[in-house]
């Protein structure tokens, strides 16, 4: 959601696509005929509504490590402003991330889901760091009201993995969910978390005053 | 814009593509500090916000030299994303499926002044987006190209937009073209027409 790095090495690229099974040749046939081959269809749960909590205005406090995989301990607090909404047709949801913690900061994540395998893809881009480019995915589903989403990528030259956490609180919680990145270096084995949020609702007057009446 | 039916190019054409037109910032560097004057294109695809009817022209089979064509309408939605991203548009038709819906992200680098532009719909994508045609605006013209896999070949897709003096009876033209042969040759095989539109 808001890695300010590098697109992920293309071998990574060329494991997600393995590893996921992903789009390939079969999907120009599909295409064509807007057939979809019965024998790819797998009984997988419906996930599709598993982002549904966050839809709407809230307002995150941030909570993030300043220098990455660098054995640092000294963390930055700032606040940020996010409005989340479906796309149309089933293909997911954006959302807009705006923050003064970067001058005039705007992040955007579109998360589309894939009704075929139960995996959702959370792309990332912003007017900062992004070079007008989506960072690579990272995938991933829920399982109970933990959503966990990984993807391969480097860091300062190196090879690391990339983790979302998605926690979803029970409703009625003053926090509606708290989200996490963290970084790994060894295949997966450690992690160092990086950035944390908190997902918090705004009443209309604070959400105006964020993203006008219009959205 | 349109449906794209094909593979996201290759990670070769991915790699030549990155390194053609510089990789994102790293680290903690803001993008926009070390670029060179480049033309201003951020408001290059403000033609395109509002409604549209589009009458659709498709080659069924590209690059096979089939000459068979279809037509159906579709309708289209242009808006801009915050904090100058760019913009997106939303298209819908009953053509591939009833409920059909495609996603276009057009993103701009202010550094490069060139727009990726990013496709997924709901009925062959499985969630991914393809990967971007890349390109900007001389004149009243926009061509974005990148390279993918057709049928199992690399080939080059193009995006041409042709806006029309303001007042035309259609707003812009939109053509997709494919090329088998490394750009040599172009086969054309998706083009529309944008009209003012009310829904």
């Amino acid at each position: 959601m808001k890695r300010a790095y590098r697109p992920f090495a293309l071998l990574a690229a060329a494991m997600l696509l393995t590893a996921f099974g992903g789009y390939g040749p079969e999907t120009l046939a599909n295409n064509a005929t807007g057939q979809i081959p019965t024998d790819q269809i797998t009984a997988t749960r419906d996930g599709s509504h598993d982002f549904d909590f966050l839809y709407g205005k809230w307002r995150m406090p941030n909570h993030r490590l300043v220098k990455r995989l660098a054995g640092s301990h000294e963390w930055e607090d700032f606040m940020s402003y996010d409005e989340c909404h479906p796309l149309p047709g089933g293909l997911g949801n954006e959302d807009f991330f705006k923050t003064d913690h970067w001058k005039d900061f705007v992040g955007m994540t579109t998360r589309t889901y894939d009704p075929k395998t139960g995996l959702w893809r959370l792309y990332w881009v912003d007017n900062t760091f992004s070079g007008g480019v989506m960072e690579a995915p990272v995938v991933g589903k829920f399982e109970g009201n933990i959503g966990v989403f990984e993807a391969p990528d480097t860091f300062n030259g190196k090879p690391i993995i990339v983790r979302f956490t998605w926690t979803v609180h029970p409703k009625g919680s003053k926090v509606a969910a708290d989200w996490a990145q963290a970084f790994s270096t060894d295949g997966g084995k450690t992690w160092e978390t990086n950035w944390t949020n908190e997902i918090i609702p705004m009443d209309d007057a604070e959400a105006a005053q964020h993203f006008g009446p219009g959205i | 814009m349109l449906p794209r039916p094909y593979r996201p190019f290759s990670l070769l054409a991915a790699a030549l593509l990155l390194t053609a037109f510089g990789s994102v910032s790293d680290a903690d560097t803001p993008a926009g500090a070390t670029g060179a004057a480049v033309r201003d294109g951020s408001h290059d695809f403000d033609f395109e916000m509002g409604k549209w009817k589009m009458h659709n022209r498709r080659l069924l089979h590209p690059l096979t030299g089939s000459t068979t064509w279809v037509e159906f309408d579709s309708y289209s939605v242009g808006t801009q994303l915050p904090g100058g991203i760019g913009n997106q548009d939303v298209n819908r038709n009953d053509y591939f499926k009833k409920g059909f819906v495609g996603l276009t992200y057009r993103l701009y680098d202010p550094r490069t002044g060139l727009w990726s532009i990013y496709w997924v719909d709901n009925l062959s994508m499985q969630g991914a987006f393809v990967d971007p045609v890349v390109g900007k605006f001389t004149g009243n013209t926009g061509v974005f190209e990148g390279p993918f896999t057709f049928n199992g070949k690399p080939a080059l897709g193009r995006y041409t937009w042709t806006v029309s003096p303001k007042g035309s009876a259609i707003t812009a033209h939109f053509e997709q073209a494919f090329s088998g042969d490394g750009g040599k040759t172009w086969e054309p095989n998706f083009v529309n027409d944008l009209v003012p539109a009310d829904r």
